[in-house]
């Protein structure tokens, strides 16, 4: 459904931009030089000082068409949208837009705070393009969906930052472009209005809007968009379809993140020689990790613990052996076993860690933080949100009832 | 609607870009009026005395000329006008060009949050603040009606006339702010050189006293651009300047070409300049 009908087509598309503020400043008055006598912007190198922001990059969005740009911070998202805008130029290659663009971004930054909500609203949907009388037309549901009741009259100096985010996003969503772009707005706000965001963009959607939506987050991604563009450093890693695309993206953030120095603390009684264990396991698999400790003097009622935790270094699974009991640790070389009967855990790479302790588990004398790494995987299609992965039945209660 | 972005300057097709111009232009009304009553409202808001904050430092200056004429410290001959109309007249038409002057940075930096966020006509910033700095005029006019007449100054039936080197000002003002803007919002050194600039150059015109008196400064006087807008005005309040219309004509039809040369070069910069600046 895209490239018959494309809204927007992005053709090999670069934007250098300068690291130093001053030398910005410098070719700023250059480019602004070039423009006016004719030359343009276009350029193949760079300037000292200066890198590619984003570099090559092609890519088209079809007509009802979700796009999804994922990226980590820095990665030139912001910037492509910004082009995409119209707010800056490219400095090689070639958007074409066709249809009305809208980026939809919490308008509050450019409120006025010794006005009222109200009188920022008509502020904020002239600048969006709106004509008075649209204004006038949609200014009681701009002020519904934002809900701040009475509050919509009084100084936007006195709203929380809450308050003044969904009025800038209530402005921005009632706009009727034909293109939205998202950036990672979704966020803002409490659950119940999230919700009603989400729940405004999908109808953008049924009703043949297109949509380009910026996260770093590949959660929002995978359940939003049709399509994905992965872009890392200016550079576009991948295109394809969510799933594919948010699979190697999400790999990438794993592998990554493993490349984070693990840290370890040791006393000197106790090392840690290995860890033994699958590379990978399919979700609920049962999962077993073998620590070889090599124990240089004997311990008093030690205590080992192993701990299974997110890339985001959040436990998942953690468990401590009882002080004195199984298993022991001799003086010399032990292999402890660890062994879980079944692994719900939902798709990713987690981290091990490994801590031994004399009598209380805060009296440690080794620890090891993501000594080792394994992958879970989880059948292709399911969201996998949340820490679990766990397969409910469902029925009606009533029904219940009845048995 | 199909719009394309590409590294080319347009320049190279002058007809595409004076149409997006065009339309652009049409959208400005609205937008202008809603910044412009956001502004005057915020302005004001937090104020006691409100408007009359328009018209007071011109009110002030101009009295510390007058107490400079009363104790002798200076000599201005004015016939019968009374010292205090014609003060007055200069420090409220000098008020106005440095309010145009200034507007379109100030104005601009003040939406920057805005500028690097949504695509909108920016001119749109520009209109709303010429429109603030005629709304100030207005009442610095009543002010000065009401001194005009209580000092009874000999006031001529052409003084309504008076309003179009006051536009004249406004124009060339506002002309120069924006041939500036491109720079000055890169810079900081613009702002401060014109901060640096404006308290000479009011020397340089007719604003405390007329070009005859200046001495040797009334030579350098009658090649400042803002001379005749001076002595035109007060020549059609009270007469006995003799006529600088040919030359008001000239700075006129200059400002008139240079509008349009900086809007232009405003138009080019603008998103060179935005991928300069902060939010």
């Amino acid at each position: 459904m895209s490239s018959h009908d494309p809204v927007i087509e992005v053709e090999r598309l670069s934007k250098r931009f300068s690291r130093n503020l001053r030398r910005s400043l410098f070719y700023g008055l250059q480019d602004i030089g070039k423009e006016v006598a004719g030359r343009g912007q276009y350029a193949e190198t760079l300037r000292p000082s200066e890198f590619w922001a984003l570099r090559d990059v092609s890519f088209d969005v079809g007509r009802g068409e979700t796009v999804g740009l994922i990226g980590h911070n820095g990665a030139g998202k912001t910037t492509l949208l910004k082009l995409m805008n119209g707010l800056i130029k490219p400095t090689t290659g070639r958007i074409a837009i066709h249809g009305s663009v809208r980026a939809l971004i919490a308008l509050n930054a450019g409120f006025n705070p010794i006005l009222t909500g109200r009188e920022n609203v008509k502020v904020a949907s002239a600048v969006l393009g709106m004509g008075e009388r649209e204004i006038d037309r949609r200014l009681e549901e701009i002020v519904d969906f934002a809900e701040l009741g009475d509050f919509i009259d009084t100084p936007v100096r006195s709203y929380s930052s809450g308050m003044a985010a969904r009025l800038g996003f209530a402005i921005a969503v009632h706009t009727q472009p034909d293109i939205l772009l998202v950036d990672e707005v979704l966020a803002v706000g409490d659950l119940n209005f999230a919700i009603k965001c989400y729940r405004k963009i999908n109808e953008f959607r049924n009703n043949g809007g297109s949509i380009v939506l910026v996260s770093h987050n590949a959660y929002s991604i995978r359940s939003n968009c049709d399509r994905v563009v992965w872009i890392e450093h200016g550079i576009v890693q991948d295109i394809g379809l969510t799933e594919d695309v948010c699979d190697a993206y999400e790999a990438a953030v794993a592998s990554q993140d493993a490349e984070t120095p693990n840290e370890e603390y040791s006393d000197g009684s106790v090392l840690l020689t290995d860890v033994r264990h699958a590379e990978a396991i399919d979700t609920g698999a049962p999962f077993a990790v073998e620590v070889e400790l090599h124990v240089t003097r004997p311990l008093d009622r030690p205590i080992v613990s192993v701990t299974i935790s997110t890339v985001a270094g959040h436990p998942v699974v953690s468990n401590i052996s009882p002080p004195g009991g199984e298993p022991r640790l001799e003086v010399g070389r032990n292999v402890v076993r660890v062994t879980y009967d079944e692994l719900p855990l939902t798709r990713g790479i987690y981290g091990i860690s490994v801590v031994v302790a004399e009598e209380t588990i805060n009296n440690q004398v080794f620890a090891a933080l993501r000594r080792s790494e394994f992958e879970v995987r989880v059948p292709r299609g399911d969201l996998g949100a949340g820490v679990l992965q766990l397969t409910p039945s469902w029925s009606n209660a009533d029904d219940l009832d009845r048995v | 609607m199909t719009r394309v972005y590409t590294p080319d300057s347009p320049v190279r097709r002058p007809r595409a870009f004076l149409r997006t111009i065009v339309t652009d232009a049409r959208a400005v009304r609205t937008l202008a009026w809603r910044l412009f009553v956001r502004d005057i409202a915020a302005q004001y808001r937090q104020t006691a005395i409100g408007y009359l904050w328009a018209a007071l430092p011109a009110v002030v200056s101009a009295l510390v000329w007058v107490v400079l004429q009363r104790v002798g410290v200076l000599s201005v001959k004015t016939g019968s006008v009374p010292y205090i109309a014609y003060v007055l007249v200069g420090t409220m038409f000098w008020q106005l060009f440095l309010d145009a002057l200034n507007a379109p940075l100030t104005q601009l930096n003040m939406n920057r949050s805005m500028l690097n966020r949504v695509s909108f006509p920016t001119e749109a910033i520009f209109v709303s603040g010429a429109a603030q700095v005629v709304f100030s005029f207005a009442i610095k006019l009543v002010v000065l009606a009401v001194v005009l007449a209580a000092s009874g100054a000999p006031v001529k039936w052409t003084a309504p006339a008076a309003l179009l080197p006051a536009f004249a000002l406004l124009l060339l003002g506002t002309t120069i702010g924006i041939v500036l803007t491109p720079v000055g919002m890169l810079f900081q050194d613009v702002q401060q050189g014109m901060n640096a600039i404006v308290g000479p150059l009011m020397f340089l015109t007719p604003v405390i006293y007329s070009v005859d008196q200046a001495g040797v400064l009334g030579r350098y006087m009658r090649f400042n651009p803002l001379t005749p807008v001076f002595q035109v005005t007060r020549e059609l309040l009270f007469g006995g300047v003799g006529p600088y219309v040919t030359e008001l004509g000239i700075v006129a039809g200059v400002t008139v070409v240079l509008a349009f040369a900086g809007w232009f070069v405003y138009r080019l910069s603008l998103p060179i300049v935005i991928e300069r600046i902060e939010a």
